[in-house]
C-alpha cells in the first residue's frame, strides 16, 4: 500500500528565509510585468464586445482580421472551441449597438467568404459602465473575504494564525496572479470565480497545519515553538499532498477538456494548487514562528 | 441515537430515494427534449419553415402553424404529416414536456443557448419628458445632466438637483408645480422614475411572455436597471429588437408642403451660409422659391388621380441633383447645398441612402434646429426603399408637427396580418391592423374629420412607417401600420403594440448571447470533465487507499448525486462554471475523507486496535474537517451574494457541494466503517 512521507521529519522551518524568498521573486516579477504590460482585463472588465465565430470550412485567424479590416476591431485569434475544432475570437472595441455590430461582422463574412457559412456562436457586449461596476464589486467581493476569513480564524485560532493563514493566502493569490501575467491570460469574471475559490481553498489547506499545530501545543508541552511547526507539517504532510493531487487531477481535466471559457479558471486553480502546497508547507506556519517568536522576545524571553 | 447505525442506514436510503425522485424529471426531461428536437427538424423538412422561426413559434397559440401549412404549397400527404406533427406537439406533448422541464435542473444559458441583457432606463430621458417651458437654459441643463450620467451609476436626480443649485435656478421652474420645493419635486421624480421601472418591467415580463420563451426571468437591479434571462432564444437579433424598442407610436399630423418648403429653403440657406458660400443672389433663392410654388400647382394638377398627390412637389428641376447627372452637380450643390442632397418625388422629401448621414447631421446641427419653428420635427422614414433593382435605395424625410394627435396608449388591440385589398403597400404584404379602444376611436375620429386631405403619419419609436392622406373623417378607431420586413417582424410588432410603450427609452448595456450549438458543446464538454475527473480521482484513491478508497469514492459518488438532486430540488440553475463547481467538488470530497484516512493509519502506526484507530481518527480530523470546509464555504458564501451571472453558478455549487461534503464524510464514511467492524473484529484495515 502506498505512502507519501511515511516517516516525514524534514526540517522546513529552518528553510523558510530560502523558501520565502523565491515566492518572494515570483510575485515580483509578476507585479513588473503587469506594472510594463498593464492588467489584461476581460470584456467583462473593460467593456466591449466579443464575438466568437465558427466557420464551416476553418479559416485562420488571419484571413477574418483582414476581411474585418475596415471596423473597429481590436484583436482576431483562434480559440479552442468545444467540440474538438478551433472557433474565432473577434474582440470589438464598442459595445453599442451590438446588434448591427454583429450583423456587420456576420454581412463582412459571409461577403468576404462566399460559401463558407459562418455561425455566431458566442456574443458578450458590456457597456463601459458595467465594466466599471464590475471590477468594483469584485474588489468588494475580495475584501469582504478576506476580512471574513480573518474574523474566523481569529475566532478559531490565535491573531497569530489568522495572520500566517491570510499571508499565505496573499502569497497564493500572488504567486497564481503572476503565472496568470506570465501566461497574459485574461482577467475575466471566471477567473476572478477561481481567485476567490482559491482564497477559501488555500486557508482550507492551511488549517488543516494549523490544527495540528493546536493539537501539538496541547500534547507536547515539551517541544518548543518550532519543532511542533515541524512535526505538525511533517504529520500533515501526506494528506496535502495527497488533497492537491486529486484537486489538481480534476482542475487539469477541466483545463484540457473544459474548453476556453473554463481555461483561465482552471489554470488559475492549476497554479493556485500548487502555490498552495507550497505555502501550507514553506510559508505560513513558519511566518507564525517567526511572528510568534518576536513577540515572545518583546514580552518574556523563552527559557 | 444519532450513533445506531440502523437509523443511519434508514437516512441514507431516505435520501437515496427523495435524490432519486428529484432527479428523475431531469433524466425524462432530456429524453423529452432530444425528441422534440427530432419532431421539429422532420417538421422544418416537411413544411420548409426555417427550424429558428418553429423553435419560437411551435407552442405559440397567436401563431396559426396549421394554417400556414395549408396555404404553402407543399403536396398533400406532406400537408398532413406535418399536421400530424404539429397536434402531437401542440398536443399532450406539450404539456409532458413542460411538466418534466418545471422539475428538472434548470440550464444556464451557457448550456442552452439563449440570452441575457441588462438593460438601463433612461432616467434622463424621463426627467427631459417631463420638463415644461424647455428653452435654453433648460437645454444646457439637460445637456450637462446627460454628459455626467454618462460617467457611472450615479444618483441622476441627485446630480440634476446639483446642477440646477450651482446654476441657482430652482427645479421648479421647469418641473412640477409652481413653488414646490426642490426637495419635493426630487422625491416626485424619484417616484415617477421607480413608477418607470416597475412599469418597464410589467410591459417586458407582457413582451416576452407573449414571444413564447419559456421561462424567462425578468428581474429589477439597482433603481435604473433591468436584466433579462430568455434561455432557448433562438433567434437573439429579434429578441432583442422586442425588448429593446419603446414601441410608442403616435399619429402625428405632416406640415404642409408649401411650408414644408420653405423650411427647407431656410435650411439650405443656413448651410451655405455656413460653409462661407456668398449668399448675394438672394434671387435665386426667392426664384426657387417660386419655382417651387409653380411645380407645386403644375405636381397638384398633373397627380390629381393619385392618392398622395394632395402637393406633390415636382422637385426634379428644384433639387438640381437628380439621379441622372450625379457627378456634374458642382455648380448646383455650391447654390444648394442642402437641397442638393436631395430628390423630389410624390410630395416626400426623397433622400438618396448615400445622403443619409449627411442630411441627418445638417438637420440636428444646433443652427438649423435652433431656426426651425418650435412646433415641427423631421423624422425619416422607417426602413429605405428600392423602387427597382438598377436604382439605389433611398430614404424618406418627413417634416411633422411635433405634438402627437394621438398615441399607442388608446389601443385596444393589435394583430399581424397579410394585407389585402388594392393598398400598393399593403396588398399582400404583413401589416398590423389596429383597433382602438372607445375613447381612443372617439380622438380618432375627431382629428382625421378635422383635417381631411392632410396627411397623417403614423410614427413608431420616431420613424415614420406611413403617411397616408386623410380621406375623411374615419369613425371605426382603426388604422393598419406598413412597412414591415416580413410576418415575423409584423407579429413582433403586434406584441409590442399590444403590450404597450415603455414609458421611457431603454439601453442595452449589457448582452451576452450563446448559441444553442456552443451550448450543446458546453454540455458534452461538461460530461467528458465530470466523466473524466471522476474516474481519476476514483483511481488515485483506490491506488492510495485500497478498501478504504472504494468507501471514500462512494461517499463521492453520493456527495455529486446529493448535489444534484439539490440543485433539482431548490430550483437552481446549472451553469458551465457550475459544472467547475461540481468537478471541484469531487476534488475536495475526498480532501475530508483523506483527513480522517490519514489519521487512522497514524493511529494505526502508534499501535491501536483498528476500531480504536477508526474511532480517534474520525474524532480528531472531525474538527479540522470543520474548520478546513468552513473557510471554503466562506469564500463560496461570499461569491454567492456578491457574484453576478457566471460567478454565482459556480458558487452555488461548490457551497452547496461543501456543506453535502461535510454531511457525507462525516455521516457515511463512519456508517460504512461502523458497520465494517460492527460485530467482527477486523484485525487488520485496508486504509
Amino acid at each position: 500500500m502506498p505512502q507519501f512521507f511515511a516517516n516525514a521529519h524534514y526540517k522546513f522551518v529552518a528553510y523558510r528565509w530560502r523558501t520565502v524568498t523565491i515566492s518572494g521573486i515570483i510575485i515580483l516579477a509578476g507585479l513588473v510585468t503587469m506594472a510594463v504590460r498593464g492588467p489584461n482585463w476581460s470584456v467583462d472588465f473593460r467593456g466591449g464586445m466579443d464575438i466568437q465565430v465558427r466557420f464551416a470550412q476553418p479559416l485562420s485567424d488571419g484571413q477574418v482580421r483582414s476581411a474585418l479590416a475596415d471596423m473597429n476591431v481590436g484583436e482576431v485569434k483562434t480559440i479552442s472551441g468545444l467540440g474538438q475544432k478551433e472557433d474565432i475570437l473577434i474582440r470589438l472595441k464598442v459595445s453599442e449597438n451590438s446588434e448591427e455590430t454583429q450583423r456587420q461582422v456576420q454581412q463582412k463574412l459571409e461577403a468576404s467568404f462566399p460559401g463558407n457559412s459562418v455561425e455566431i456562436r458566442n456574443v458578450a457586449a458590456v457597456g463601459p459602465k458595467v465594466g466599471r461596476d464590475l471590477r468594483r464589486s469584485a474588489l468588494l467581493s475580495g475584501i469582504l473575504a478576506v476580512m471574513m476569513l480573518l474574523i474566523y480564524i481569529s475566532w478559531r485560532f490565535k491573531f497569530e494564525f489568522a495572520i500566517g493563514g491570510i499571508i499565505a493566502l496573499v502569497h497564493n493569490v500572488g504567486v497564481t496572479m503572476a503565472f496568470l501575467v506570465f501566461f497574459n491570460y485574461e482577467l475575466s469574471l471566471s477567473v476572478l470565480a477561481a481567485f476567490l475559490t482559491l482564497i477559501g481553498y488555500s486557508i482550507n489547506d492551511t488549517i488543516v497545519v494549523f490544527d495540528r499545530i493546536r493539537e501539538n501545543m496541547k500534547k507536547r508541552r515539551a517541544l518548543n515553538l518550532r519543532d511542533i511547526m515541524d512535526l505538525s507539517i511533517n504529520e500533515t504532510l501526506s494528506r496535502s499532498v495527497i488533497t492537491s493531487v486529486t484537486v489538481f487531477l480534476t482542475v487539469l481535466v477541466l483545463f484540457i477538456f473544459g474548453g476556453d471559457v473554463l481555461r483561465g479558471f482552471s489554470f488559475v486553480m492549476m497554479v493556485g494548487v500548487i502555490a498552495s502546497a507550497y505555502a501550507t508547507v514553506f510559508v505560513s506556519a513558519p511566518i507564525v514562528v517567526e511572528w510568534a517568536e518576536k513577540r515572545m522576545v518583546k514580552g518574556r524571553k523563552p527559557r | 441515537m444519532l450513533k445506531s447505525i440502523p437509523f443511519r442506514i434508514v437516512v441514507i436510503v431516505a435520501l437515496l430515494i427523495i435524490g432519486a425522485i428529484y432527479l428523475r424529471p431531469t433524466l425524462r426531461y432530456e429524453q423529452l427534449s432530444k425528441e422534440e428536437t427530432q419532431k421539429l427538424h422532420e417538421l422544418s423538412a416537411l413544411t420548409n419553415i426555417p427550424l429558428a422561426t418553429l423553435g419560437i413559434d411551435i407552442y405559440r397559440d397567436d401563431v396559426d402553424l396549421k394554417g400556414e401549412v395549408e396555404e404553402s404549397d407543399i403536396d398533400e400527404v406532406k400537408k398532413t404529416q406535418a399536421r400530424k406533427l404539429i397536434d402531437y406537439l401542440r398536443g399532450p406533448f406539450r404539456e409532458k414536456i413542460k411538466y418534466h422541464r418545471a422539475q428538472a435542473i434548470k440550464r444556464g444559458l451557457d448550456l442552452q443557448g439563449g440570452m441575457y441583457l441588462v438593460l438601463e432606463v433612461d432616467v434622463v430621458k424621463l426627467v427631459e419628458n417631463t420638463a415644461r417651458n424647455k428653452d435654453e437654459r433648460c437645454e444646457a441643463i439637460l445637456a450637462e445632466l446627460r454628459d455626467r450620467a454618462q460617467a457611472g451609476n450615479v444618483d441622476i436626480l441627485e446630480v440634476l438637483q446639483e446642477i440646477c443649485r450651482r446654476r441657482s435656478i430652482s427645479l421648479s421652474t421647469y418641473w412640477g408645480e409652481a413653488g414646490q420645493t426642490d426637495e419635493s419635486i426630487r422625491k416626485d421624480l424619484q417616484t415617477s422614475g421607480e413608477d418607470a421601472i416597475d412599469r418597464s418591467l410589467e410591459i417586458l415580463r407582457n413582451r416576452i411572455d407573449q414571444f413564447g420563451v419559456s421561462e424567462p426571468t425578468i428581474t429589477k437591479m439597482g433603481s435604473r436597471r433591468i436584466a433579462i434571462e430568455l434561455p432557448g432564444v433562438k433567434d437573439p437579433a429579434r429578441a432583442r429588437e422586442l425588448i429593446g424598442r419603446t414601441a410608442l407610436l403616435e399619429f402625428k399630423l405632416l406640415i404642409e408642403p408649401e411650408r414644408t418648403q420653405e423650411v427647407l429653403l431656410k435650411i439650405d440657406n443656413i448651410v451655405k451660409a455656413s460653409m462661407g458660400i456668398d449668399t448675394t443672389t438672394a434671387l435665386t433663392d426667392s426664384a426657387a422659391l417660386a419655382q417651387a410654388k409653380a411645380d407645386t400647382a403644375a405636381a397638384a394638377a398633373d397627380t390629381a388621380k393619385t392618392d398622395t398627390g394632395a402637393a406633390a412637389v415636382k422637385a426634379e428641376e428644384l433639387f438640381a441633383e437628380a439621379g441622372t447627372k450625379t457627378e456634374e452637380v458642382d455648380s448646383a450643390t455650391l447654390q444648394h447645398p442642402f437641397l442638393g442632397l436631395l430628390l423630389g418625388g410624390r410630395g416626400d422629401i426623397i433622400v438618396p441612402a448615400k445622403n443619409k448621414s449627411k442630411v441627418s447631421r445638417y438637420i440636428a446641427s444646433r443652427e438649423i434646429q435652433r431656426t426651425l419653428p418650435s412646433d415641427v420635427q423631421f423624422l425619416w422614414s422607417n426602413a429605405a426603399e428600392q423602387r427597382s433593382q438598377t436604382e439605389e435605395s433611398y430614404w424618406t424625410l418627413y417634416l411633422v408637427k411635433k405634438q402627437a394627435e394621438q398615441t399607442g396608449a388608446t389601443l385596444a388591440d393589435a394583430r399581424s396580418t397579410i394585407g389585402s385589398g388594392y393598398e400598393p403597400d399593403q396588398a399582400g404584404k404583413p401589416i398590423v391592423e389596429m383597433e382602438m379602444t372607445r375613447p381612443g376611436a372617439r380622438i380618432f375620429s375627431r382629428v382625421t374629420g378635422a383635417n381631411v386631405g392632410k396627411r397623417l403619419s403614423i410614427v413608431l419609436d420616431d420613424k415614420v412607417h406611413s403617411a397616408p392622406q386623410i380621406r375623411g373623417k374615419i369613425p371605426g378607431g382603426n388604422a393598419v401600420i406598413t412597412g414591415m420586413r416580413d410576418m415575423e417582424e409584423a407579429r413582433d410588432l403586434a406584441i409590442v403594440l399590444r403590450a404597450g410603450a415603455l414609458p421611457a427609452p431603454v439601453q442595452v448595456i449589457e448582452e451576452r448571447s450563446v448559441g444553442p450549438s456552443l451550448g450543446r458543446d458546453s454540455v458534452e464538454a461538461g460530461q467528458l470533465c465530470l466523466i473524466l475527473s471522476f474516474s481519476a480521482v476514483i483511481l488515485f484513491m483506490i491506488w492510495y487507499y485500497r478498501a478504504s478508497g472504494i468507501i471514500a469514492d462512494l461517499a463521492m459518488i453520493f456527495n455529486v448525486f446529493l448535489l444534484m438532486a439539490a440543485l433539482a430540488l431548490f430550483q437552481f440553475t446549472l451553469t458551465m462554471p457550475g459544472i467547475a463547481g461540481i468537478i471541484l467538488t469531487i476534488g475536495l470530497a475526498v480532501d475530508a475523507n483523506v483527513l480522517i484516512f490519514e489519521r487512522i493509519r497514524e493511529e494505526l502506526r502508534l499501535g491501536k486496535t483498528v476500531r480504536a484507530a477508526i474511532d480517534t481518527g474520525f474524532d480528531r480530523a472531525l474538527l479540522t474537517i470543520i474548520d478546513s470546509n468552513t473557510t471554503t464555504a466562506i469564500a463560496g458564501v461570499v461569491l454567492l451574494i456578491y457574484g453576478t451571472g457566471a460567478i454565482k453558478g459556480f458558487a452555488l455549487t461548490l457551497t452547496v457541494g461543501i456543506i453535502i461534503n461535510m454531511f457525507t464524510a462525516i455521516f457515511l464514511t463512519r456508517l460504512i466503517y461502523n458497520i465494517a467492524t460492527h460485530k467482527r473484529q477486523l484485525k487488520t484495515l485496508s486504509v
